[in-house]
């Protein structure tokens, strides 16, 4: 698991282009939008592209995107979930 | 509402902000140089505002060429917000973005965040976005530019509302070239300003060019 997550934070730097975000200084349970990292609803959907493309997953009800997009926590245990 | 020759007179330009792919040059004067041009001047502005990496090319040399303003000219201390307008034009729209785009395409599925940058008038709202800006927004797509309907439009841009200022941005970007020449036209300007006529604007974009090459 440790390793699905460092591997997502450096996705998600590389995808969204944040330049001056070393994936290290991301943390677990640091929430993606609003207050942590401050990522936009353009950000959401490269997100949503992200899941599709890199790990097969689609997010059809945006309800379930909230719980899923909080954190890199979140996010690891979905594509885990998925994936077992 | 009628606009007349001896209002027209009163624009003057008062700063002009070159960027070609090698350098950044306000004023005739060298201010940066060099490999990374975008990136190194984003960096030595210390504009402290990551969504500048997120955008597509066009937007970064709209946006570093009015934070040049800002900067160097001072020109947010002497306006209010609806103060400044900002006029736009370019040969090649969005292209940049569009050819970017058109590969996500061919790749599967698209990014969003190059579908954003997909209008060449989305420069416009990021520098109102990064300077808190409600003033009016003209942009325009010429083949070439023309200098007699720049002037016309600045001159109507100048007595509508509040206009007290405007930054005219020639931006061009298209995969690996790009270039902006951005002249602030202020209503009230200083004695040492030049008088903004199609004449003058067109010995502007004309230096300019020769500064490409």
């Amino acid at each position: 698991m440790q390793e699905l997550k460092l591997k997502l934070k450096e996705k998600i730097v590389e995808q969204l282009n944040l330049e001056d975000i070393d994936p290290a200084q991301i943390k677990d349970d640091e929430p993606l939008f609003g207050e942590g990292l401050g990522l936009d609803s353009i950000d959401a959907l490269e997100l949503i592209v992200l899941l599709d493309n890199d790990y097969g997953l689609k997010i059809t009800n945006p309800e379930d995107g909230k719980r899923i997009f909080h954190s890199v926590n979140s996010l690891a245990a979905y594509i885990s979930e998925k994936s077992s | 509402m009628a606009v007349t020759l001896q209002q027209f007179s009163i624009m003057k330009v008062n700063a002009i902000v070159d960027i070609t792919t090698e350098k950044i040059i306000v004023d005739g004067k060298t201010v940066i140089s060099g490999p990374d041009l975008l990136r190194s001047a984003y960096l030595s502005l210390k504009m402290d505002y990551p969504k500048f990496y997120k955008m597509d090319q066009l937007s970064k040399l709209g946006l570093l060429s009015v934070e040049y303003l800002m900067k160097i000219k001072g020109v947010d201390e002497k306006y209010g917000d609806d103060e400044i307008a900002v006029l736009f034009n370019n040969r090649d729209a969005s292209a940049c973005s569009d050819i970017e785009h058109l590969r996500a395409i061919s790749n599967g599925i698209p990014s969003p965040s190059v579908f954003v940058y997909t209008l060449p008038n989305i420069v416009l709202g990021e520098i109102a976005i990064r300077n808190k800006w409600f003033g009016e927004q003209l942009c325009t797509v010429t083949n070439s530019p023309n200098y007699a309907l720049l002037y016309q439009q600045c001159s109507a841009l100048m007595h509508k509302g509040s206009t007290k200022a405007i930054i005219l941005l020639i931006v061009n970007s298209l995969e690996n070239t790009f270039d902006a020449c951005t002249v602030l036209i202020e209503k009230d300007g200083s004695v040492t300003g030049i008088p903004f006529t199609p004449k003058e604007l067109e010995r502007i974009i004309k230096k300019h060019a020769r500064a490409k090459t």
